[in-house]
């Protein structure tokens, strides 16, 4: 018996231009296959990023000691299981009454959420766009090195928060402190930030170039 | 060639040094915004969209995020933050909370009518097993305040913006309200998998559904578009 004589897709097929559809169709795919590569190089990422934000810290920071430590030990230092990697501040000052150096947990981070899973979204939104393979790879590249920047800076946001709660020598109600502590509880703790900042870097390096009006066009 | 011509110092700009009035005060304020969008003609959507998305974003945070001053008498150094701080709290109370509770009933409700025993509290819905709590992120506010900011930004007539913006909201409502109910089952009943499905695979989905929304909004703009240009030739 027959139903009905019409295409089942013909309805979606007519809610969006083919360039949209195909756009959406690679993220669909793309997406997820790059999800997977957590799985290969998981290990690896995570050992690049510790490696990464070490380096970073300790040329930037010479106040305090700040250390990325891939950390398996959740319960020891309060974070939850999904967190496997944990950046942790340490100054001069803060000892304990044996004279021990001592730290604090500036920020618990779930590497493959956090980085990857938007690094992966970033990728799949270039690959995926229909523009020349070298401008996909290299804007790809440029926003990926941007994310990770950005990473880093909501990092050292969290680092000083958590420096600046503890060390008897930062002045409390300094607008340093209170931006400090604005920035620590909305873009440090951002969880659609891991869809939205990539999203956003997207729409940034794909927006179309304005047409330039030089000598070319004025001939 | 032609070679463009540059005068030393733009006209209105001029007029803004000698006119000492308000009106010649706000011309050349005008003036200047045009003379900036100019040195970037097709820039100029994209300076709306982001410049929109930043305010938008930056007044979303200050409102509904969970403000902590570290110190609570540095609100009388810094009126500001206390003004902040007083205005997200009048949002939440006002505003975000009531918007989450009503997500968990919905979504409580919907949970009944298919056999569960959830049962909203506030904005928590529970059952003997297990218990989730619709928060911030979990409202899907985010990703309707990017389509609002897209949808605005971009240059269609204001009756085009409203029925967009009222359908897409209502779109990304929807699927937030099955997307927390998936997740009390996934939760419920396939633990294991909660994190991956809360944390990366709805988000993604959430932002696909804008995606799909704006692009599909932009056609039925386009296609606004064309059927008036046929009815004036």
């Amino acid at each position: 018996m027959v139903i009905s004589t019409r295409n089942p897709f013909a309805f979606s097929r007519s809610l969006l231009p083919a360039d949209a559809r195909r756009f959406l169709l690679r993220l669909l795919v793309w997406f997820p296959a790059l999800l997977f590569l957590w799985l290969p190089l998981g290990a690896v990422y995570r050992t690049t990023l510790i490696k990464a934000g070490n380096a970073a810290f300790a040329a930037f920071s010479t106040e305090r000691e700040v250390s990325f430590l891939h950390h398996t030990r959740w319960a020891e230092i309060g974070v939850t299981e999904m967190a496997d990697v944990a950046v942790l501040v340490r100054s001069p000052h803060w000892r304990d009454d044996r004279g021990q150096k001592q730290h604090v947990l500036a920020k618990a981070v779930c590497t493959f959420y956090q980085p990857f899973t938007a690094c992966a979204f970033l990728l799949a939104l270039f690959l995926a766009s229909q523009i020349a393979w070298r401008k996909r790879l290299w804007k790809g590249g440029a926003a990926v090195v941007a994310l990770h920047l950005a990473m880093f800076a909501v990092v050292a946001v969290d680092v000083s928060y958590a420096a600046g709660s503890l060390d008897p020598l930062a002045q409390p109600g300094s607008w340093m402190s209170t931006l400090t502590t604005m920035l620590h509880f909305s873009v440090t703790d951002w969880p659609a930030g891991v869809f939205m900042v990539p999203l956003l870097l997207w729409i940034f390096l794909c927006w179309p170039r304005p047409e330039r009006r030089s000598g070319a066009a004025a001939k | 060639m032609a070679k463009i011509r540059r005068t030393k110092r733009p006209p209105r700009i001029a007029a803004r040094e000698s006119g000492s009035d308000g009106a010649a005060r706000g011309a050349a304020a005008e003036s200047l915004w045009r003379e900036i969008f100019q040195l970037a003609p097709g820039n100029r959507l994209a300076l709306r969209f982001f410049a929109t998305f930043g305010i938008l974003a930056l007044a979303y945070f200050a409102a509904t995020l969970d403000l902590k001053l570290k110190d609570p008498e540095s609100s009388g150094v810094h009126p500001v933050a206390a003004g902040l701080t007083g205005a997200n709290q009048w949002v939440r109370q006002t505003w975000l909370e009531p918007y989450q509770r009503g997500i968990a009933a919905l979504s409580a409700a919907l949970l009944g009518a298919i056999g569960d025993e959830a049962k909203a509290q506030g904005r928590e819905i529970r059952s003997p097993a297990f218990a989730v709590t619709v928060t911030n992120g979990c409202d899907a506010i985010e990703p309707s305040l990017l389509l609002a900011v897209a949808m605005l930004s971009f240059p269609a007539l204001w009756r085009e913006k409203v029925v967009g913006l009222l359908l897409g909201m209502l779109a990304i409502a929807a699927l937030n309200i099955v997307r927390v109910v998936t997740l009390w089952l996934v939760g419920l009943h396939w633990r294991v998998a909660f994190d991956v499905i809360h944390f990366t695979i709805w988000p993604f989905l959430i932002i696909v559904l804008t995606i799909f929304v704006f692009v599909h909004w932009l056609r039925y703009v386009a296609r606004a578009r064309g059927a008036s240009a046929a009815v004036a030739a």
